[in-house]
């Protein structure tokens, strides 16, 4: 019976069978770092009400640039041992169908021995949240699986 | 980790979550009329939901399949009520037949589509099906069984308890998932 209530309560506070994920492509060739975020445009636009207080829309025109970057910068960064947080080259954003794409650059000229990922974004808008990261070097894949309270990943790249 | 077990992971705690009720509700209505005894049907019955489920996965992977999603959002609650209705209306009778075969294969087809968003944000770039896709559909389908292994343990000890009560499970068991699916019906009519 309690089962049953529970049940009952989940449904009536209106859960949703949501998906809350972004994936973040990072690509080193050439002596730079290629950054793509994907993000689900309705959940950016969510953190960026929930930031501003006001109901942002991102549009096709890349309205609403500098509040975007400043939320995403707020939640994502690189960092190597040597360099610190390393700053990254803001290109801009474009939206397709209901997905966000962010595109981030920095030029390296070489890669340091061990390359750390911060990526908390979307963390304080969904518990749920999960940020996927895929790093590509020479033809090789990194992947970490980021959520709430494991935002953090290194990758040693010697 | 790998990029294959990181997907494997997104998948599996896509369904064994409570955000995945609607889901997981379903397979519940389903394994109702199934007895701990009957488990190798039960088996074949999810392997049929798993199968349908797995075209439409595919098919909305090839963009073969466009859909309102409001529309699907509305179909998935309303293939529980059926589900949840077949049984009731047949409470007492051997269920476990090829019927149940059918409602889990041609559900499941429905089922696939409530995923079919989210191609977009796995794929588009730089990995493909085998890479990205293949290892989310598996954990999806392991966390199905994982919910089929949780239910089966119940009803498990329920029959123990209350030997030959199996009609009372049934009925328990549909009429929860009838209600719940209508209102989920009636919270997402896109009409």
């Amino acid at each position: 019976m309690l089962i049953t209530f529970f049940l009952a309560w989940t449904i009536l506070t209106g859960a949703d069978h949501d998906f809350h994920v972004s994936v973040t492509r990072v690509v080193y060739q050439k002596g730079q770092l290629q950054f793509t975020g994907r993000y689900f445009a309705e959940d950016l636009e969510a953190a960026l009400r929930q930031k501003t207080g006001k109901a942002l829309v991102l549009d096709k025109q890349g309205g609403h640039q500098a509040e975007l970057q400043n939320y995403l910068e707020a939640h994502f960064s690189l960092q190597s041992p040597e360099a610190g947080i390393l700053p990254l080259q803001w290109l801009g954003y474009e939206l397709e169908g209901d997905l966000c794409f962010v595109y981030y650059e920095y030029t390296l000229e070489r890669l340091p021995e061990r390359l750390c990922f911060s990526n908390r974004l979307l963390f304080d808008q969904f518990e749920d949240q999960s940020n996927l990261l895929n790093f590509e070097n020479e033809g090789k894949l990194h992947s970490a699986f980021l959520r709430p309270g494991e935002d953090r990943q290194c990758f040693d790249l010697k | 980790m790998s990029a294959f077990s990181n997907y494997l992971r997104l998948g599996y705690e896509h369904i064994v979550s409570f955000a995945a009720l609607d889901h997981i509700l379903f397979i519940i209505a389903l394994m109702a009329v199934y007895q701990p005894k009957h488990s190798l049907r039960l088996l074949w019955a999810i392997t049929a939901f798993t199968v349908g489920h797995s075209i439409t996965l595919s098919l909305g992977a090839l963009e073969l399949l466009n859909i309102d999603q409001a529309l699907i959002e509305f179909l998935i609650p309303l293939t529980i009520v059926i589900t949840a209705l077949h049984n009731l209306s047949k409470a007492g009778q051997n269920q476990n037949n090829r019927s149940k075969l059918w409602i889990a294969g041609l559900f499941g087809l429905i089922h696939g589509l409530g995923f079919s968003n989210y191609y977009g944000m796995l794929t588009m770039g730089e990995l493909n099906y085998w890479q990205a896709l293949l290892p989310f559909n598996l954990g999806v389908e392991l966390g199905q069984l994982a919910v089929a292994a949780v239910f089966l343990l119940a009803a498990g000890i329920y029959h123990l308890l209350r030997p030959r009560k199996h009609r009372d499970w049934t009925l328990f068991i549909s009429g929860v998932a009838f209600g719940l699916a209508a209102v989920m019906c009636i919270e997402t009519w896109p009409f």
